[in-house]
């Protein structure tokens, strides 16, 4: 005969512990079944590792307890309380579930029980995500990492950007080599201390990181590694790979349980009690996209109180509470809105829904209220949850964007402007705008924003470039043909005399075209930056074209592409369109007749943009014709700087009759920003790229340069008068360290100093659309 | 690469407008005749040296603009531009002033100094315009200390050769490895320029036993090429030098034009 329980919990993990510690304090009779140790992952984390209770803000509601602390002290303090409360915990493993009526029957361990209430805390740990690449299976490739002590003097890859891949990483690194491979270009999925250490670890050459790659096989001691610039070989020992897990999907739907998609991403989902779509079935934890302790522990003690019949708010609700404070309704009226109008959300769950609006602000606006400025530097993404927004788009053209659309998402390119200013369209227009590095996780954790994005990412790019007067329906459409297509550095998108075939839309990075010349020597004419399109001339006939230009990616870019026969159809139906390719593709074929592009003007834009300036924003050149080396430029920085000059006239490259002093180009895309702990480089509305006060001098940006302009300096703390140190008996105490580099002279009202004291004129600041002319030796 | 400079500044901006205050100045000296003849004691000859001595003290302050480096009072090349120019003006607009009067007096010596600092100012000039382009480092052309590793290096390499080598070919060595020290006159006049002679090291050549020759001759391009790189090395060096040297005069040169104009004022008023 088979027991009865009120609540059996699956899972003694903290969510399972917290609601089966929750049971027992209100003594309703429960079971925690649990088939390995208490807190499995936590209990296979590293020895003495340091366990966080991120998110910081959130309080802890449970009736067992939870510190940050090192891992021997969380588990102990975890099965002290299972202790306490006298929790009916089982070591067994769950063999089966099914529902008969309004109880649940398990198997475990041989026996049997029943429960009316089904709480699954399992989390996702149980089986991790493979690298899926060649040379997998050699042995050299684990999935975790519970002693790094273990190794010694061994050349380690790490693969991943989570928690996990960073604890491993910095653990190994004490005694290892350690090269740590990041798909993607940020830590935005760790934790914030864990982001903060594996920066610092990595500008001190500590650790290796590898942005952009990933292996594409394993061959002997190698490991060989796709990166932005290329294939690399890394020798290698030992490869962690540390890639998150892939829920127990099949053994959740026999239950029953109901995915929003066969996304391997997606999670089930459940309702604000945790109820998922079987009645009674609760999901707690990571398995519903929730893998931070606290929260986990909070939910366990939530779903008892639900269970319970109680009303409980979740631990979360007084901070959503606050955000929306000031607008009329506040969390409870517009909290529906949200869910029910942003399609773009609706495949969160609601924990990741409530931690979205918790990082989001709301705004209420009325009509003509300006929402950001074209070429504000601005990051976040706007969605419209009530009313409209209208875009303008340059040209008196708007488009105006209603009740569920989105828009701000040249933010989330990291270093964009805003390519057009955005207007509220109506009165009572309530927008929702969300942060950059809480987007960038919901891509990098939800599928379907990651393809919706995506989709409007093309969709906007062709809006906006090359297809403005084509009606949204046939643009969407187009969507749907097109593809993306990245280019590494130096990589050819179409050759000089292959039949063409496609247009490609650059959407991040820039493209160099080059052309043979009289003598058959291969000659740059010029670059195209983001936001353009190059290969239109080739796909204007019907007939087959040759091209005209050979096209090669000057950084990294991501392009869309474009079929002929797609791009015929369009310009052929709306004549608007064809005039204005057409326009393009006449001043193009015209500046390729006439303009006397000599070998040395080509030269030197190949110079510049191997230099990468096409990525600059603001770049100082020196006209070496005018410079008489007076290095007056040198004094007035420095006298301009507290003392320290940011810029190194004569560091700098040069080619031909262009210096190229070591000084911040303020780029496009900059490096330096990406993982400052403090957020303490800013780009200034016009472009520019300062350092804020709160810098912490650690060093991240001076490595993350790959143009060696940031140095730290020390300011000298000031000790008064001391006539010790007037006889230099005493050494002025350093300051705290900080990072300096150019900052434009953004305090001057000339401009920068360097320029305006150039007794010749040779210095001078420039965006990178000029470079052209400056090749070719004309300055406006 | 570009074609404005600080003396064609805003198509010649400030040339034209000292030229222009020049000829309505001229034409009026032409129009004056004061009673006594033209000369520092007239309306127009006060007026005039008033206008000089405004004028220097603006020149001198040239100095203090280049260091104020957060003046948003124009740029840099502007006021060199006007500089340059106005500085031009004043060869004429003292003797204007003085009715073209010269002897041997304190007066005088103040319009010399006042040539000296602007000749050497025009010397100046021309450096910046013709030196700058010279410069090889800023176009690509290899660093000082880079060249001077290599002329290091072709000596070692010729050294080499020399080990165990006969009476003749250390004569050789000796002959064209020579010291170069270029001396303030090569600096300024650039009179000599070292170099290998070929025919006297063809000459001397003969005189190498038969089977050290191919290594003498590879010593004497060794030795040719480091005199060439010591050579462009001293050439970039010079012309260094000469955009700076000129400041060295027309700088303290000004400042002793500033004391000899108070000695002239002063006595002028007080003594004439």
């Amino acid at each position: 005969m088979s027991q009865h329980f009120e609540i059996a919990v699956i899972g003694a993990g903290p969510a399972g512990i917290a609601a089966a510690a929750s049971a027992a304090h209100h003594k309703i009779s429960h079971i925690l079944l649990e088939k390995g140790e208490v807190a499995n992952t936590i209990y296979d984390y590293q020895l003495r590792k340091h366990v966080m209770d991120e998110p910081g803000r959130l309080p802890l509601r449970a009736h067992c307890r939870f510190v940050a602390g090192s891992r021997e002290k969380v588990l102990q303090e975890f099965s002290e309380d299972i202790a306490k409360h006298a929790v009916n915990m089982v070591r067994a493993e769950v063999t089966a579930i099914t529902k008969s009526g309004d109880l649940f029957q398990i198997s475990y361990g041989g026996q049997s029980c029943t429960a009316k209430h089904l709480i699954l805390a399992i989390g996702v740990q149980g089986s991790p995500r493979k690298l899926g690449v060649p040379g997998e299976d050699s042995g050299a490739v684990a999935y975790t990492l519970s002693d790094p002590d273990a190794f010694k003097a061994k050349k380690m890859i790490v693969v991943g950007a989570g928690d996990a891949a960073i604890e491993n990483a910095l653990a190994l690194a004490e005694s290892n080599s350690v090269v740590l491979v990041n798909r993607g270009s940020e830590f935005a999925r760790a934790k914030d201390a864990n982001s903060k250490l594996i920066l610092a670890a990595i500008a001190s050459g500590k650790i290796r990181c590898l942005y952009g790659a990933t292996i594409s096989r394993l061959e002997g001691q190698n490991a060989l590694i796709n990166t932005p610039d290329g294939e690399v070989t890394v020798p290698c020992d030992q490869v962690i790979a540390r890639l998150g897990c892939v829920l127990p999907r099949k053994f959740l739907e026999g239950i029953g349980i109901q995915f929003p998609s066969a996304d391997a991403n997606s999670v089930p989902v459940v309702n604000r009690r945790y109820e998922s779509n079987v009645p009674g079935l609760y999901i707690l934890g990571a398995l519903i996209g929730y893998p931070l302790i606290k929260q986990a522990m909070n939910q366990g003690y939530e779903v008892i109180e639900h269970i319970r019949g109680e009303p409980v708010e979740p631990a979360d609700q007084p901070l959503l509470e606050e955000r929306f404070e000031g607008l009329s309704g506040g969390f409870s009226q517009n909290s529906p809105k949200i869910t029910q109008t942003l399609p773009l959300f609706q495949g969160l769950s609601e924990p990741q829904l409530r931690e979205m609006l918790i990082d989001s602000t709301l705004h209420e606006k009325r009509a003509g209220d300006v929402v950001f400025e074209k070429d504000d530097y601005t990051d976040t993404f706007f969605s419209v949850v009530t009313g409209s927004v209208e875009i303008l788009i340059g040209g008196g053209r708007k488009i105006r964007l209603a009740q569920g659309e989105f828009f701000g998402e040249m933010g989330l390119l990291s270093g964009r402007r805003r390519v057009a200013t955005a207007v509220a369209a109506e009165n009572g227009t309530i927008l929702l705008e969300t942060p950059r590095k809480q987007m960038l996780k919901l891509i990098a954790s939800v599928a379907s924003v990651k393809r919706a994005l995506d989709e409007l990412f093309m969709f906007r790019a062709m809006q906006t470039s090359i297809f403005p007067d084509t009606p949204e329906d046939f643009l969407k459409a187009l969507v749907q043909k097109a593809q993306m297509k990245s280019f590494k550095k130096g990589e050819v998108l179409f050759r000089e005399g292959e039949p063409g075939d496609a247009i490609y839309v650059i959407r991040k990075g820039s493209v160099k075209v080059s052309r043979l010349n009289r003598s058959g020597a291969d000659v740059v004419q010029t670059y195209v930056p983001a936001g353009r399109y190059v290969g239109e001339m080739a796909v204007l006939q019907e007939e087959s074209t040759p091209r005209t230009a050979t096209c090669t990616a000057a950084v990294a870019c991501d392009t869309i592409l474009i079929k002929k026969e797609d791009a015929l159809a369009i310009l052929s139906q709306f004549p608007d369109n064809r005039r204005r390719v057409f326009a393009v593709a006449d001043e193009r074929r015209v500046q390729n007749v006439v303009t006397d592009w000599s070998d040395e003007a080509g030269k030197l834009l190949d110079f510049m943009m191997r230099e990468g300036l096409s990525d600059a924003e603001n770049v100082l050149l020196i006209d070496s014709d005018r410079c008489v080396a007076c290095d007056n430029c040198e004094a007035a920085c420095a006298a301009t700087h507290s003392g320290y000059s940011r810029l190194d006239r004569k560091g700098g490259k040069s080619f031909a009759a262009i210096q190229l002093p070591i000084s911040c180009r303020h780029c496009e895309n900059p490096l330096c920003m990406t993982d400052c702990p403090p957020d303490a480089l800013v780009r200034q509305a016009d472009g520019e790229v300062v350092i804020k006060e709160s810098c912490i001098g650690c060093g991240n940006c001076v490595s993350n340069c790959p143009y060696g302009v940031i140095k730290i300096v020390y300011d000298h703390a000031s000790t008064g008068f001391s006539l010790k140190a007037l006889l230099g008996l005493k050494k002025p105490e350093k300051g705290p360290a900080k990072a300096a580099k150019c900052d434009m002279c953004h305090q001057l009202p000339g401009g920068p100093a360097c320029v305006r004291a150039c007794p010749t004129g040779a210095a001078m600041r420039v965006n990178s659309s000029k470079l052209v002319q400056i090749a070719a030796g004309r300055r406006e | 690469m570009s074609q404005e400079t600080f003396l064609n500044y805003r198509r010649f901006k400030w040339l034209w407008i000292t030229a222009a205050a020049l000829v309505v100045l001229t034409i009026i000296y032409a129009v004056d005749r004061p009673i006594g003849g033209r000369n520092g004691g007239t309306a127009v000859g006060y007026t005039y040296g008033t206008l000089a001595a405004l004028g220097i003290v603006w020149l001198m302050a040239f100095g203090l603009r280049k260091r104020s480096y957060r003046s948003s009072l124009g740029t840099l090349e502007g006021w060199l531009a006007a500089h340059v120019w106005i500085g031009l003006g004043l060869l004429l607009l003292v003797p204007l002033h003085s009715g073209f009067s010269f002897s041997c007096n304190v007066h005088t010596l103040a319009y010399l100094l006042m040539v000296v600092t602007i000749v050497t100012g025009i010397w100046g000039a021309a450096n910046y315009s013709t030196l700058s382009a010279r410069i090889s480092a800023h176009r690509g052309g290899a660093k000082d200390e880079l060249v001077v590793e290599r002329i290091q290096d072709l000596s070692d390499q010729a050294e080499q050769l020399c080990r165990g080598k006969s009476e003749a070919f250390l004569k050789l060595y000796n002959e064209f490895c020579v010291p170069f020290k270029p001396s303030l006159g090569w600096i300024l006049l650039r009179s000599r320029q070292p170099k290998v002679d070929a025919s006297a090291a063809s000459g001397m050549l003969s005189g190498v036993a038969e089977g050290e020759r191919a290594d003498a001759v590879s010593m004497i391009g060794l030795l040719d090429q480091r005199l060439d790189m010591l050579r462009s090395l001293a050439e970039q060096a010079r012309i260094r030098a000469l955009l700076r040297v000129w400041l060295y005069v027309h700088v303290p040169v000004s400042f002793a034009l500033c004391v000899a104009l108070v000695v002239h004022i002063f006595s002028v008023f007080y003594l004439w």
